[in-house]
């Protein structure tokens, strides 16, 4: 009967980090979306002499990572008194973009 | 307590080697599959091998990236695009870097340091780059592969359940769905994320 009872509970701990990405507001959850794609383009530069691929990730980086500094800061601002958002917004670098392409 | 820490600054500007294009080239990326991350490594080579059995083409363009050169083309664009202060970069084990120029009386000189760090953003071709390139990625770890794959016709592989698979729709590419069901049965996964990166390929999607 214990066992019955503990499994259950068990479980909605072990999903309770499902639970709180899907509570993640949709402003939140589509720049997180959007700076996971730059982020990982980020990674992607090739060696110099790789002209095309070299090409193919700026051209990705420019689509993705464009104004995403802006974002963050707005984001951060807005939910600042929640510390679910505030923990998942966190864990992104604070400036990415060029200092003068910062409002 | 200011003249330890310009005693330390000044040993460490004597022993670190200025900042500038020689640089570039010491750090490159492998090809090789041997460089990835166990299992990685082995469930990659089962893929390829499964992939060349079958009569495609494998190009492979990248594996392990090593974090030092992450490191370089980071802080390098950071001092000549986002005002980074060249005194003030985090060192890296393994990378005796000084960022740090000196004018001939051994002053401090931000119009060196930043010509140092400009031939490195040049030499990596990072001139229209709009954002600073990470310090991490599946690259870094071991956990990624960049490669092209390419056949004519009907392709019969073998998934890594000893199953013949056939291919009979284009595109006749990595970015084929069915190959993608393949290689995720030995658990390599296509980049999954909403938007398009040919050649790559990891251990989780990223």
């Amino acid at each position: 009967m214990k066992t019955l009872v503990i499994v259950p509970i068990l479980l909605l701990f072990s999903c309770s980090s499902i639970f709180a990405a899907e509570k993640l507001p949709n402003d939140v959850r589509k720049f997180i979306a959007q700076r996971d794609e730059c982020d990982h383009f980020r990674g992607e530069l090739p060696e110099p002499e790789e002209a095309e691929r070299m090409r193919e990730v700026t051209g990705q980086i420019a689509k993705h990572c464009r104004g995403t500094d802006r974002r963050l800061r707005l984001l951060k601002k807005k939910y600042g008194s929640d510390a679910s958002v505030k923990k998942r917004l966190n864990v992104y670098d604070e400036q990415i973009e060029p200092r003068d392409n910062q409002r | 307590m200011n003249t330890v820490k310009h005693r330390i600054k000044n040993v460490a500007s004597v022993s670190a080697e200025t900042s500038g294009a020689q640089w570039v080239k010491r750090f490159p990326g492998s090809r090789s599959t041997a460089d990835l991350a166990n299992p990685f490594r082995g469930r990659v080579e089962a893929f390829i091998g499964a992939i060349r059995a079958a009569g495609a083409i494998v190009v492979i363009n990248g594996t392990l990236r090593d974090p030092r050169r992450a490191y370089l083309m980071h802080w390098s664009w950071r001092i000549v695009r986002a005002h980074a202060d060249p005194q003030s970069i985090p060192p890296m084990n393994g990378v005796c870097i000084n960022w740090s120029h000196s004018d001939r009386s051994g002053n401090y000189s931000r119009a060196a340091s930043m010509a140092g760090a400009s031939e490195m953003v040049k030499a990596f071709g990072m001139e229209r780059l709009g954002v600073a390139p990470s310090l991490t990625s599946r690259h870094i770890i071991g956990s990624a592969i960049d490669m092209s794959v390419s056949w004519q016709g009907n392709l019969l592989i073998v998934d890594s359940h000893g199953n013949t698979v056939e291919i009979k729709t284009p595109p006749w590419s990595g970015m084929n769905l069915q190959l993608h069901r393949v290689g995720e049965s030995y658990g390599v996964i296509k980049y999954n994320r909403r938007g398009r990166d040919e050649p790559h390929w990891s251990d989780n999607g990223t």
